[in-house]
């Protein structure tokens, strides 16, 4: 036995290297990212705006791709998890004048909130991931469709009650004097910050029993795997990002209001056609398939944008998204990615090794 | 070897030194169809149960009350002195139990390897463990060099000892494989027969295997129960078996009977 416990070390030397090659798929789209947030706070200050507005739906994105990514479970419902979280960091950090002036008949203690832009990032990822702990317990027993269908319910639930509420949210009207503090650097590290999280856990063991339960589910529940407590775990981390997402665009806009996060007739498909497209796009069940999905239609989104300014026509940008959705669908199903991971391009055997000198003899010894 | 390093992480405690996986008068009745009609079992740890019948008796839906995928009509199963009737399936994993399917079900995309860690995260153990265990398996099968291939590229052969060895992972106290061998050629079905001999010898579970190849069975188990019907019709050792009139009956001018009978000829 104890040669074997020692045959399970990584190869002695180059350890630091060979370690890079081992984090290449997380190393790989964190480094383009980077290097694109880099490049554009070399251009003008608009390029800037817009490198930051695709960090904040990467933000998104890799919440989505938290739970959807890992548990094949289809989710519409996520932009509820923004919306919370950008209420929430708009209560904790809005001029507390115009709060009072605008909401008088919201709580004392939401009108005269105006905490530290951190302590409001983080209530804005724990409002979200309680409210998704307790629908949680209807929503994560569902399969395929229903599930689909149930967190659109979801949307659709909370997005009554957001614009309906007048008294606490204001209702339609914009929720303004929010602070503003998202830039390209504070966009960055939150990206930089979360993205080896969504990576850890996707390695970790919770995160590839839920992938078992993706692949196959019944084979999953014969090894012990309880599909609802893998779900369930997930959907709420998934949760807690998209919200910090919301807080992040909060904090960009400085004003916002329920058509932002939900589906009605001004926002079209919004954030949430926006991001599940970025997904699906880039590759759903990976990582490299979320970064790369968002860097290659948020890229793809702005060029539409400056289109549309200069021929005066609106929603081409949406016809297009939609058009080069299908379009994957039908010609590359499993997006850019194919969603798999990055790996390392070199000395691949390196990463394909198996611990050092394995037990071949051992194993068949007795 | 695997067994004196084995993770006392299951939070099963006491029950998980059961002796036996027993089932009393278990029926599963679909609409009208009598699937398994009062069927007593008893698996003892340490113990190669051979399962047969002619196809449509029951076997397979007999392992699914077992296991938590069936909840049975009536009737009883119980791990050791617990009542686990109506258990769902990730509940009873913990317990010790472990199943493979007939259409293996791998997880297609994910590495061999993976495959093989998930019995053990299934019940609870570290990745780093289950890395390591994984890594064990598959070298005791010859398919180690396999192990960062994805499921779905790996051929028939390899993919039916994956699903044995991801079932294998849980440390099962009681296996139960459904036609392990189905489409496998001779020498593959002779080698995997092999192998879960040995693992019974060294893991010392209980592992009841149904199987159609009378041939294989005959040689592996020390025990075979015949189900006809949904119903028991015999058991005992091979060779009190072959001589049952009730299963010459129920196999009667089945090409299985005569290979089964050449076999045991040969193994006495």
């Amino acid at each position: 036995m104890s040669e074997t416990g020692t045959s399970t070390r990584l190869p002695v030397g180059g350890s630091l290297g060979s370690l890079g090659v081992r984090l290449w798929p997380l190393l790989a789209p964190a480094g383009l990212t980077i290097l694109i947030s880099l490049l554009a706070l070399m251009g003008s200050e608009v390029l800037e705006r817009k490198a930051t507005f695709m960090l904040i739906n990467m933000v998104f994105v890799l919440g989505l791709y938290t739970f959807v990514g890992n548990s094949g479970v289809l989710s519409f419902g996520h932009a509820t998890f923004m919306a919370l979280g950008a209420y929430t960091f708009a209560f904790m950090t809005a001029n507390v004048r115009v709060k009072n002036t605008t909401l008088p008949d919201a709580p004392g203690f939401l009108r005269d909130a105006d905490i530290a832009t951190w302590q409001a990032v983080a209530l804005a990822a724990i409002v979200p991931a309680v409210f998704a702990l307790i629908v949680a317990l209807p929503l994560m027993r569902l399969n395929g469709l229903a599930a689909g269908i149930a967190t659109l319910a979801m949307l659709f639930a909370v997005g009554v009650i957001v614009s309906q509420w007048q008294s606490l949210t204001g209702g339609n009207t914009a929720f303004a004097a929010i602070r503003r503090e998202t830039d390209l650097y504070y966009a960055l590290v939150i990206v930089v910050v979360l993205m080896p999280l969504v990576y850890l856990y996707q390695q970790s063991r919770f995160g590839l029993r839920l992938r078992g339960t993706r692949e196959d589910l019944l084979a999953s529940r014969s090894l012990g795997i309880n599909t609802v407590r893998e779900r369930t775990i997930a959907w709420v981390i998934s949760a807690a990002i998209v919200g910090i997402a919301g807080a992040m665009y909060a904090g960009f806009n400085g004003t916002i209001d329920p058509s932002q996060f939900f589906l009605g007739a001004r926002s079209a498909g919004g954030v949430t056609f926006l991001t599940i497209a970025m997904l699906v796009v880039g590759g759903i069940s990976s990582l490299a398939g979320a970064v790369v999905g968002t860097i290659f239609l948020s890229g793809i989104a702005e060029a539409l944008r400056e289109v549309e300014k200069a021929t005066d026509q609106r929603h081409i940008t949406e016809v297009v998204l939609a058009l080069i959705l299908l379009l994957t669908l039908i010609l590359r199903p499993r997006g850019i990615t194919g969603g798999r991971e990055i790996y390392w391009p070199f000395r691949r055997e390196q990463t394909m090794r198996r611990p050092a000198a394995a037990p071949s003899a051992a194993g068949t010894s007795e | 070897m695997l067994t004196r390093t084995r993770q006392r992480t299951r939070s099963a405690g006491a029950e998980l030194e059961a002796d036996e996986l027993r089932s009393a008068g278990i029926h599963v009745h679909f609409e009208g169809v009598k699937a398994v009609d009062g069927v007593d079992l008893t698996l003892r740890r340490g113990e190669l149960l051979g399962l047969i019948g002619p196809n449509g008796a029951g076997k397979t839906t007999l392992v699914n009350a077992l296991t938590g995928y069936e909840r049975p009509t009536a009737g009883q199963v119980f791990l050791g002195d617990l009542d686990v009737t109506g258990w769902v399936p990730h509940r009873l994993g913990p317990m010790g139990m472990a199943r493979t399917f007939q259409a293996v079900r791998l997880f297609d995309e994910l590495t061999a390897l993976e495959n093989v860690e998930m019995g053990a995260l299934g019940v609870g153990m570290r990745r780093k463990v289950a890395r390591q265990q994984a890594w064990e398996l598959l070298d005791r099968m010859g398919i180690a060099d396999k192990a960062h291939q994805l499921a779905s590229s790996l051929p028939y052969g390899d993919e039916r000892k994956l699903g044995f060895l991801r079932a294998l992972s849980t440390r099962p106290v009681f296996l139960l494989l459904d036609e392990p061998a189905a489409g496998l050629n001779e020498v593959e079905s002779d080698e995997l027969m092999l192998a879960i001999g040995s693992i019974r010898d060294d893991f010392g579970c209980g592992i009841l295997v149904i199987e159609h190849d009378m041939r294989l069975i005959m040689g592996l188990c020390e025990r075979i129960q015949v189900l006809d019907y949904g119903k028991t019709i015999s058991e005992g050792s091979p060779s009190e078996v072959q001589a049952d009139e009730a299963v010459i009956a129920a196999y009667l001018g089945r090409k299985g009977m005569q290979a089964a009978d050449g076999q045991a000829d040969a193994g006495d």
